[in-house]
């Protein structure tokens, strides 16, 4: 009996030695499986919120993006006492530059996972296959679009160093695959902004047709009318003003623009265009919004640029002397859209553009691309075709008036061009466009005593060295 | 008839028998000081029968005229065989056994005599556990024993500690020992989600513990397959003894404080020096100089009149003496059949940091019952309850051990009418002394660990024994941030956290052991499993009513909620033989079959084995009647033993949650899969040797260890363009090799007494291999080179002509300018690669005293709080340290501190504040870590009061330390951010009584 017994036991621990897959199986609870995933269509919903939430960032469009190519270039500086944030950037230190590579690279990967799944996932309607696609190509336009004039030259002014980015259209998540994971060489600039054009067109393309059967899902999430009014940019960066022109006028002619949450248009009433910064302003084409769990906190761009009497702030990037001596006088744009403060003893002014609107610190919607700067696309673009052409004018005064200044009138030529390209500075300031437009148009940056010329190494991004040491390909750029 | 017949047969027999026995009556009693022992077994030798001594050390039993002698036998006593005397009264005297070789360990999975041990064990036993201030068992384990580290990461109390066992053994792994309590596998570290740092083992009280053996080599570990990899500690707990009810009562109370102040400016001495940074900045004539820098200041803080300033002591104000306080009861006895132990424990401890504390209540029950001569039943069971009330993490900028050296001084944290001033003047506006007094940060944990056991005797050769046990975890962590102060304002914040661990076990092994003449085989076969599971949600909202309202359904805007899930099994099956020829020659192995959810799919199962060999030199006939050598033992051993401390789904290609937008959820692959990760492994060799001379005066145990860990988890870079930053990969290797060193000596034995005993450790680490064709990964890991190797600049002073800050370039020339390319390897690294301590224990008549020194050294610290206070001036608006005063002024100066110069760095130079050589520090110490003055009351005095034993002590903990280190502590983890606002440890005293009834 004893040694049936015996037996038994030492059967018993044997077979609880021995493999049971069973009893190891765990399921993660946070994360599913992949292959799981791929095979419903809420997953690709769900990938494209995840990169609309990938880019409003604080390294990205939610705070550095916007206020470095302010304080690269002349329209900004940081106070003398500051929280040692983004200094090195109003130095032009340097290694001191956007730090857009892995972010935007992963929201490539994620708009290509969407474009090899999607077609096979069961129980999709075309409307709604066409709205994910054309975000998607949106998206991935936008950021190559942000790594190339981060990362290398604008079209017009390489300098002779014409490599752009590597344009990645594949997404390879087969670690056994033997192309796995890839190591892509650098395009040529031109080469990336043909293919930004190129997925811009796809995604004008395909949000129309789904809009006109689902209606608009923006302006928070992208729509026909961004696509093609970032196409309009792109073209002016790549010299193209004729197509510049044309996109511009495509753009406005959506106009207004009915979105869920506002109607998008031109805001003629200057009382509207200062008040609504920060909280739904009807010029936002594209950008994003915070919930009150969503929003940046001590890290959002109001905290950086402003001292709220609300939510406080470091208030550390101010306006630079350049730019308040650009504005003309009694232009609404520096007064009330800059305020007067003192920071550490030292006089200041700081943007409204980003107030602390909400009533939680951090909540300001983000305007990526509004509607002012389409006409101030199209005045550059004729005014390039034709110096003398009285449309160009026309569409400066439309800003100009705006601002509640008395209209402009004999310029032309390069009085016309220099004209507008003041207006844009003036108008666009503080929003993420200064050092990319003194780039494309070849100019110096004059900063109190410091001359930067425009071929200066340090005014394109340094490639990250942990890439450089992984991808032997990849070239950096010069003089790092 | 017959009846009458039978009856007489019978009681004829009865009387023969009667007459052939006899009642032996005597008593037992201690040697040393003649103390009567209960609970002594009196056996007649080779029957089962006995009994056992009553509370006054007496016995009577009846033995039969045959028999000539009885054998004594007591647990911690040498067991005698005495013969019946003519007279029938026996009276023993048992002397207790010192014999430190031979005390039993519970290793493995079977309880055996450590004098056979084979493999490299340390230990120490209650007497340097209990009664001290500690929260935790494991700071107790501090330099008692060669080859573990214990390294206070955080002083906060009931923080986080760091227990290496020989050495680093992991670069992207886990390295915490395997932690076993009773043969139950309880989980450790840190497990709170959003509090700074809490310990899982804070809930076991320190003074319940019988013993602690800590599990070095493979010979010893192997049998814990891949968990075993950085050691094993064993803790076992208090248990009854048969005999009279013991209740022990005890108290002790006293006081924490500041271990040292680290010296900074006053009030006058920053304006000044920030008078001098905007002087030297400004381009002009001398009177324009003056005049700027007369304007600047006066600007900021409203006077030129420096001394008219508050000069706040900002250290005097946010550290404090806190106040200490344990009570305990305990019960234990038991009988032949039944042993019990029962305590509970009230523990309270305020840190030396304002607003910081540990409260605990302990209840701990051990029973232990024989049901018949063939099984055993054994229960145990803890609860605790404890609570920490903790300061801002070590970021933040309200954190008191950051504000202590950096805010501006000429702040007074209060108003003229004596409420709290809100904000301060410069970059560390927040006032912690309001934070603190207002904001809650508090973990509160309770833990409850049960176990049920039985063990039965299947054959003579045979036992069975089997566990079930459980330990159970919920931690509640509130985080609160008042709308009265900067934190919190304008609506106040309310952070909850919900956690809830499980971790249950079952283990079954069968025992074999068999003596065949000189030969001795035991063997075990056996099986577990083991089920981990952590559940936890989590809310957080804005919007109180008022600052009394502390609770989540106060808030009037949620702001987040979450959740975590996380959980991992194991599936075990390992054997062990052991064959003893002798007590001469032991040969050992054992082989672990580990199978983890953690591992990939393709290498779920790992296998573990050892093999070890001892040989008793001293029962040769060469050494067997040596007067000097008593016992030498020499052992080698061998085996693999695996870390699984790695992520729970690190090998699955996983789609992850990523965001919310627009009030939808976003989600995106996360994770590529790896379907071979496996688990880290240890190959290690250990030669050791044990020696006990002059009869057990002076005991030598000394171990040489070469560990090879491979397998190593690294992570793989990959192209950013592909969309994944890196894939995990069991990759690379380090080599850890060491000495360690206990000796015990036994110097003057008589009425006065005098032991040491003192350990030493050296470690040696290699980083032997990486990723293919990397031979680094960032600075501080590379081919060759100890692992946290330290690549810094070299800081060349200060040039005496204009106060520009030096360093060395790669050519050993001067430059006002670091490049990377100037950079080079300290000799030493962050960890250190020796250690120890050396207990003195003096004893006199009742008097003793212990003093015990601990140390360590080898390692640079990175003084990350004196780099942030160390900018010469140049940052006017917060404090600076003392040292900073020695500023270049004029020409000729000689100094290590450079020009101050607004708002940093002298134009054109690099700043004198940017990482160097200038900011690490030595981190050799030595510390008088204890220090115990103590009385036991003589037994005639405490037997007439009514007590079997008393005694008042008074201790000192982290009494005194040596060291050239500048910050407050040189006991620091090492990691990138060095000591930057952790908070520190303290210095202890207290006195307490100790009462057995």
């Amino acid at each position: 009996m004893k040694k049936t017994f015996l037996y038994i036991l030492i059967a018993g621990i044997g077979i609880l030695s021995v493999s049971c897959e069973k009893l190891l199986e765990t399921k993660p609870r946070e994360a599913v499986n992949l292959d799981d995933a791929t095979k419903s269509k809420d997953a690709f919903i769900s990938t494209l919120v995840s990169i609309y939430n990938n880019m409003r960032v604080s390294s990205y469009y939610g705070r550095d993006f916007i206020l470095q190519s302010e304080l690269l270039g002349d329209n900004a500086d940081v106070a003398a006492t500051n929280s040692n944030r983004l200094v090195g950037e109003s130095r032009n230190t340097r290694g001191s530059h956007f730090v857009l590579w892995t972010t935007c690279y992963q929201n490539i990967f994620r708009c290509n996972y969407i474009f090899k799944f999607i077609d096979g996932v069961p129980g999709i309607s075309f409307s709604e296959s066409e709205q994910i696609k054309g975000e998607s190509y949106f998206l991935r336009a936008l950021n190559h679009f942000d790594l190339v004039r981060a990362y290398a030259r604008p079209p017009l002014y390489m300098h002779d160093f014409e490599l752009g980015v590597p344009i990645v259209l594949e997404a390879n998540i087969d670690a056994n695959d033997p192309s796995f994971p890839g190591f892509p060489e650098r395009a040529k600039v031109a080469d990336v902004y043909a293919q930004i054009v190129k997925d811009l067109d796809s995604a004008a393309n395909k949000l129309s047709r789904a809009e006109s059967g689902a209606g608009v899902v923006g302006p928070f999430r992208a729509s026909s009318l961004a696509a093609i009014a970032l196409k309009s940019r792109v073209l002016l960066y790549q010299g193209d003003w004729a197509g510049a022109e044309a996109a511009a006028t495509a753009a406005l002619g959506k106009l207004p623009f009915n979105t869920p949450s506002v109607r998008i248009n031109f805001v003629t009433d200057s009382a509207t265009y200062v008040s609504k910064w920060g909280n739904l302003h009807p010029e936002i084409i594209f950008g994003t919004r915070f919930e009150t769990y969503e929003a940046l906190g001590t890290n959002s761009i109001q905290y950086l640029a402003y001292v709220s009497p609300v939510h406080n702030g470091y208030g550390d990037v101010i306006a630079r002397t350049e730019l308040l001596n650009a504005y003309y006088p009694q232009d609404i744009r520096r007064n009330p859209l800059l305020i007067a403060g003192t920071k550490g003893g030292q006089a200041v002014n700081w943007t409204q553009k980003w107030p602390g609107a909400r009533a939680y610190r951090g909540g300001d919607d983000i305007m990526y691309i509004r509607v002012s700067e389409l006409y101030l696309n199209r005045a550059e673009a004729r005014a390039r075709i034709n110096g003398k052409d009285p449309n160009a004018l026309a569409d400066l005064n439309v800003i100009h008036t705006r601002a509640m200044l008395p209209a402009l009138a004999n310029l032309e030529d390069n009085d016309l061009i220099q004209a507008i390209l003041r207006e844009r500075r003036i108008e666009l300031a503080f929003e993420g466009h200064r050092l990319f437009d003194l780039l494309r148009t070849g100019q110096q940056i004059i900063k109190g005593v410091t001359t930067i010329d425009n071929n200066d190494f340090k005014l394109v991004a340094p490639l990250p060295l942990a890439e450089l040491d992984v991808n032997k390909k990849l070239v950096q750029n010069p003089l790092y | 008839m017959r009846k009458m017949l039978l009856l007489a047969v019978w009681l004829l027999c009865l009387s023969e028998a009667i007459a052939q026995s006899r009642t032996i009556r005597g008593k037992v009693t201690d040697a040393t000081d003649n103390a009567p022992l209960p609970g002594v077994t009196v056996a007649i030798k080779g029957t089962g029968n006995g009994t056992i001594t009553n509370a006054e050390g007496q016995f009577s039993l009846e033995v039969p005229a045959t028999i000539r002698a009885l054998n004594f036998s007591f647990v911690g006593y040498t067991p005698q065989e005495n013969t019946i005397p003519a007279s029938s009264i026996l009276n023993v005297q048992l002397s207790p056994d010192n014999k430190v070789l031979n005390e039993f360990i519970v290793s493995g999975y079977q309880v055996q005599r450590k004098g056979n041990g084979t493999g490299a064990v340390s230990s120490v036993g209650k007497k340097d556990i209990e009664n001290r201030p500690v929260q935790s068992f494991d700071r107790a384990m501090q330099g008692k024993m060669a080859g573990v580290q214990v390294i206070a990461s955080n002083g906060m109390p009931g923080g986080a500690i760091s227990v290496r066992v020989r050495g680093v053994g992991s670069i992207t792994g886990g390295l915490d020992p395997l932690y076993i309590v009773d043969g139950i596998q309880i989980n450790s570290g840190d497990q709170t989600r959003n509090f700074p740092t809490s310990n899982a083992l804070a809930g076991i009280n320190p003074d319940d513990i019988e013993s602690i053996q800590v599990l070095k080599d493979p010979a010893s570990a192997s049998i814990y397959g891949a968990q075993a990899a950085n050691g094993v500690v064993l803790v076992t707990t208090k248990k009854g003894k048969a005999g009279k009810t013991k209740i022990g009562v005890g108290a002790y109370s006293g006081f924490t404080s500041m271990l040292k102040k680290v010296p900074v400016l006053s009030t006058v001495q920053v304006a000044q020096l920030g008078w001098e940074s905007l002087y030297h900045s400004y381009n002009g004539p001398e009177a324009d100089k003056r005049a700027y820098a007369d304007r600047e200041m006066l600007s900021r803080l409203a006077t030129n009149k420096y001394d008219s300033l508050p000069n706040t002591d900002w250290q005097d104000e946010l550290f404090r003496t806190g106040k200490i306080q344990n009570y305990e009861l305990n019960l234990s006895g038991g009988n032949d059949k039944t042993n019990f132990y029962l305590s509970g424990s009230l523990n309270k401890f305020q840190g030396q940091v304002v607003n910081s504390d540990f409260t605990r209540g302990t209840f701990k029950f051990n029973l232990d019952h024989k049901a018949n001569s063939k099984l055993q039943l054994t229960n145990g069971l803890l609860i605790s309850v404890y609570q920490q009330n903790g300061v801002a993490s070590a970021g933040s900028f309200d954190n008191p051990n950051r504000g202590g050296i950096l805010i501006w001084p000429g702040s007074s944290p209060y108003n003229e009418d004596g409420s709290y001033r809100e904000r301060l003047f410069g970059s560390y506006y927040i006032n912690p002394l309001q934070v603190g007094s207002q904001n809650i940060y508090r973990a509160r944990n309770m833990k409850m660990i049960g176990n049920l056991g039985a063990i039965y005797q299947l054959s003579n050769d045979f036992i069975y024994r089997g566990t079930l046990s459980a330990e159970y975890t919920t931690i509640k962590e509130n985080d609160f941030d008042d709308p009265r102060n900067t934190t919190g304002e304008p609506v106040g914040r309310v952070n909850v956290y919900d956690t809830e661990i499980l971790n249950w076990q079952t283990n079954h092994t069968l025992n074999y052991n068999k003596e065949i003449g000189r030969h001795n085989i035991s063997a075990l076969i056996g099986g577990e499993f083991r089920y981990n599971v952590l559940k936890g949600i989590n809310a957080s909202g804005t919007g109180i009513p008022n600052y009394l309202f502390t609770t989540l359904s106060a808030v009037a805007t949620p702001t987040g909620v979450g959740a975590g899930f996380n959980d991992w099994k194991m599936l075990s099956g390992f054997g062990q033989a052991t064959y003893t020829y002798a007590d001469r020659y032991v040969l050992s192995g054992t082989l672990r079959r580990d199978g983890s959810s953690r591992f990939g799919a393709n290498n779920r199962y790992g296998m573990f084995p050892s093999v070890s060999f001892m040989w008793r030199a001293t029962q040769e006939r060469f050494l067997r009647n040596s007067q000097v050598v008593n016992d030498l033992k020499l052992r080698v051993s061998y085996g693999i033993t695996g870390n699984s401390l790695i992520g729970n789904y690190a090998s699955r290609a996983l789609f992850g949650l990523s965001g919310t937008y627009e009030g939808l959820p976003g989600a995106a692959p996360t994770q590529l899969a790896v379907s071979n990760l496996t688990w880290e492994s240890n190959k290690s060799f250990n030669f050791g040797a044990d020696l006990s001379l002059l009869n057990d005066r002076i005991n030598i145990v000394a171990d040489y260890f070469i560990a090879n860990r491979t397998n190593l988890l690294l992570n793989k870079p990959l192209p950013n363009t592909s969309g994944f930053a890196t894939v995990l990969q069991n990759v690379g290797s380090l080599k850890n090799s060491g000495l360690e060193l206990e000796l015990r000596t036994i110097n003057i034995n008589g009425e006065f007494v005098w032991q040491t005993r003192f350990n030493h450790t050296f470690l040696k680490n290699r980083v032997t291999k990486l990723l293919d064709g990397q031979d680094r990964i960032g600075t501080s890991t590379v081919i060759g080179k100890p692992i946290n190797s330290i690549f810094t600049y070299r800081f060349a002073g200060v040039n005496a002509g204009d106060g520009r800050p030096m360093w060395y370039d790669t050519l050993g020339n001067i430059t006002y300018n670091t490049a990377a390319r100037d950079r080079v390897y300290l000799s030493g690294t962050l960890d250190p690669d020796y250690y120890g301590g050396i207990t003195n224990e003096f004893s006199y008549r009742n008097f003793s005293l212990n003093v015990f020194l601990q140390y360590s050294g080898g390692n640079y610290i990175y003084n990350q709080d004196k780099q942030f206070a160390s900018r010469s001036g140049g940052t006017i608006d917060r404090n600076q340290l003392a040292t900073e005063w020695a500023r270049w002024t004029k020409p000729g100066d000689v100094t290590s501190v450079p020009k101050p110069f607004y708002p940093g760095a002298i134009t054109g130079t690099g700043s004198g504040y940017s990482t160097s050589d200038k900011f690490f520090e030595k981190g050799d110490y030595m510390r008088i870590k204890e220090l115990t003055l103590a009385y036991t009351l003589p037994k005639k005095t405490a037997a007439r009061m009514g007590m079997s034993s008393a005694r008042i002590y008074g201790t000192a903990m982290n009494l005194y330390t040596w060291s050239n280190y500048f910050g407050y502590d040189p006991e620091l983890i090492n990691g990138t951010t060095g000591d930057f606002g952790v908070y520190p440890q303290s210095k202890q005293v207290i006195f307490g009584l100790q009462v057995t009834f």
